[in-house]
C-alpha cells in the first residue's frame, strides 16, 4: 500500500510537472514567434534574394 | 545412425513454450506484413522472437560446458540498448523528421500534449496495485507515452525485467491507435461536441523561431528534468539539423539512413528479451492489459481536458474535444484518426492542422513525461 501511496505522489507531481513545463514551453513559443515574426524575415529574405540573384 | 541422431538431437530440446513463442513471432510478422502494423519493428521483432527461442540458439548467450558464450543479440543489446545509444541515435532521426511549425503557430496546443500524458501516471499507480515496484510500474506506465524509444529508455533505465513485454505492448498499441482511440473518444464525447468547428488562424513562423525552438526546449528540459536531457537533447538536435536549413544532407541522412539502420538493429535486438522463460508469464499478459489502459486513459485525459477548457471559452472559440486525444505521441497516426473522425461526423469539418499541432506537442510531452519519471522516482 505504501508503494501505491508513493505512486499517487508521482502522479500528482508528474502531472503538475508536465503542465508546468508545458506552460513554460508555451510562453517560450509565444515569445520567440513574437520576437522573431515571419513578416520581418520574409522582407529581409526578399531583399537578400535580389542580392543572391546578382 | 548415431551421427544422424546427434545431428537432430537438438530437436528434443524444444519445449512447448518455445513453440508458443514461434507462434507469437509468426503472428508479429503476419501483422507487420498483412496488416501493415508497425512493420519496421514488428517484422524484425517477430523474426527475432523465433530466432532466440530455438533450442540452444547461438543468437543469444548460452552456457555450454560451463563456458559462457555471448550471443550476438546479447552483444548488440549491451552495446546499443543498455547504454541507450541506439535510442538516442533514433531520436536524432525522429527529431529530424518532425516539423514543429503547427505547434509554434498555435503554442496553446502544448497543453493538450501535457493532458494526454495522464494515462502514463494513472497506469503507474494502477500497476503498483498489482504488485509492481515503483520502477517497474513506471516502466509499464510509460507504454502510454505511445513512443517506443521513450518506453525502452525508461524501462531500460530502471533495468526492468519486463522490457520485452513493454516493447511489444508499446509498439503494438501504437499500431492499434486507429482501433483503440475512436470508441474511447465516442464514449466520452457527444455527437454535438464532435461536430464543433474550429477556426484556424495560425501565426506565421519565422526560420529564426524554428531554430531557437529546439535550443530553448533543450535548456528548459535540462533544467527541469536533467535525467531526460539526453533524450530531449538528441530529439532537438535532430530537429535543429532540420530547421537550420544549412545541413540538409545531414538531415536527410538522419531521417533516412540513420533512422532505418537503428530501427533495423533495434527490432531484432530487443527480441533478445523475448525468450520464452522470461516472456511467457502471467505478468506479460498483465503488462499488455495495463498498456491498453495507459492508451485509453491518455485519450480520455486529452479529451476531458479539452472539455474542461470549453467550459471557460466563449461559444465561437470552443474546441473540438477530439483533438485532445491527439496529445498522445503516436505521430502522425493519431492526428490522422481524429481528422477522419471529424470528417465522418461532418464532411465540412477539417481538423487536420489543429490535430497535427496537438500531436506534435504530444511528441515533446511524452519525452518530458519520461524524463519526469526518471527524475521523480529516485527522489521519493
Amino acid at each position: 500500500m505504501s508503494v501505491f501511496m508513493e505512486s499517487l505522489r508521482v502522479m500528482g507531481f508528474g502531472m503538475l510537472g508536465i503542465f508546468t513545463v508545458a506552460v513554460v514551453l508555451m510562453l517560450i513559443m509565444f515569445a520567440i514567434t513574437k520576437l522573431f515574426p515571419a513578416g520581418r524575415e520574409n522582407e529581409q529574405a526578399g531583399g537578400d534574394s535580389s542580392a543572391d540573384d546578382d | 545412425m548415431q551421427e544422424l541422431s546427434s545431428l537432430f538431437g537438438n530437436i528434443t530440446n524444444t519445449t512447448w513454450q518455445m513453440a508458443v513463442m514461434w507462434l507469437i513471432g509468426g503472428m508479429m510478422i503476419y501483422l507487420g506484413i498483412e496488416k501493415k502494423m508497425e512493420p519496421t519493428l514488428l517484422i524484425p521483432m517477430g523474426f527475432g522472437a523465433i530466432l532466440v527461442n530455438l533450442p540452444q540458439s547461438g543468437a543469444v548467450t548460452q552456457t555450454i560446458n560451463s563456458a559462457v558464450q555471448e550471443g550476438p543479440l546479447n552483444f548488440l543489446f549491451r552495446a546499443g540498448i543498455s547504454n541507450q545509444i541506439f535510442l538516442l541515435l533514433l531520436f536524432v532521426g525522429i527529431g529530424a523528421m518532425i516539423d514543429f511549425t503547427p505547434l509554434l503557430a498555435a503554442p496553446q496546443m502544448m497543453l493538450f500534449g501535457a493532458a494526454a500524458q495522464f494515462g502514463i501516471f494513472f497506469t503507474l499507480s494502477l500497476a503498483t496495485l498489482f504488485g509492481f515496484s515503483l520502477q517497474d510500474a513506471a516502466s509499464v506506465g510509460i507504454i502510454g507515452a505511445a513512443d517506443g524509444p521513450t518506453s525502452i529508455f525508461v524501462a531500460n533505465y530502471y533495468n526492468s525485467k519486463y522490457l520485452g513485454a513493454i516493447i511489444v505492448a508499446a509498439y503494438s498499441y501504437m499500431a492499434l491507435v486507429p482501433i483503440i482511440q475512436p470508441p474511447v473518444i465516442r464514449l466520452v464525447t457527444t455527437k454535438k461536441e464532435r461536430m464543433i468547428h474550429m477556426s484556424y488562424n495560425p501565426r506565421s513562423v519565422s526560420k529564426k523561431a524554428k531554430i531557437l525552438f529546439p535550443i530553448l526546449i533543450t535548456i528548459v528540459a535540462g533544467l527541469v528534468a536533467p535525467n531526460s536531457v539526453a533524450l530531449v537533447g538528441f530529439l532537438m538536435f535532430g530537429n535543429l539539423i532540420r530547421a537550420c536549413g544549412v545541413l540538409d544532407s545531414l538531415s536527410e541522412t538522419a531521417q533516412g539512413a540513420l533512422a532505418n539502420l537503428i530501427t533495423l538493429l533495434l527490432g531484432i535486438t530487443v527480441a533478445s528479451q523475448m525468450r520464452a522463460e522470461d516472456f511467457l508469464t502471467a505478468r506479460t499478459l498483465l503488462i499488455l492489459c495495463l498498456g491498453m489502459v495507459a492508451f485509453i486513459f491518455d485519450t480520455v485525459g486529452g479529451v476531458l481536458f479539452a472539455k474542461i477548457m470549453n467550459l471557460f471559452l466563449p461559444k465561437q472559440k470552443k474546441i473540438n474535444p477530439m483533438i485532445g486525444a491527439c496529445g498522445i505521441s503516436a505521430f502522425p497516426m493519431s492526428a490522422r484518426v481524429i481528422t477522419q473522425m471529424g470528417l465522418k461526423e461532418d464532411p465540412t469539418n477539417v481538423l487536420i492542422m489543429q490535430a497535427t499541432g496537438v500531436n506534435v506537442s504530444g511528441q515533446i510531452a511524452s519525452v518530458i513525461a519520461g524524463g519526469l519519471l526518471l527524475t521523480l522516482i529516485p527522489k521519493l
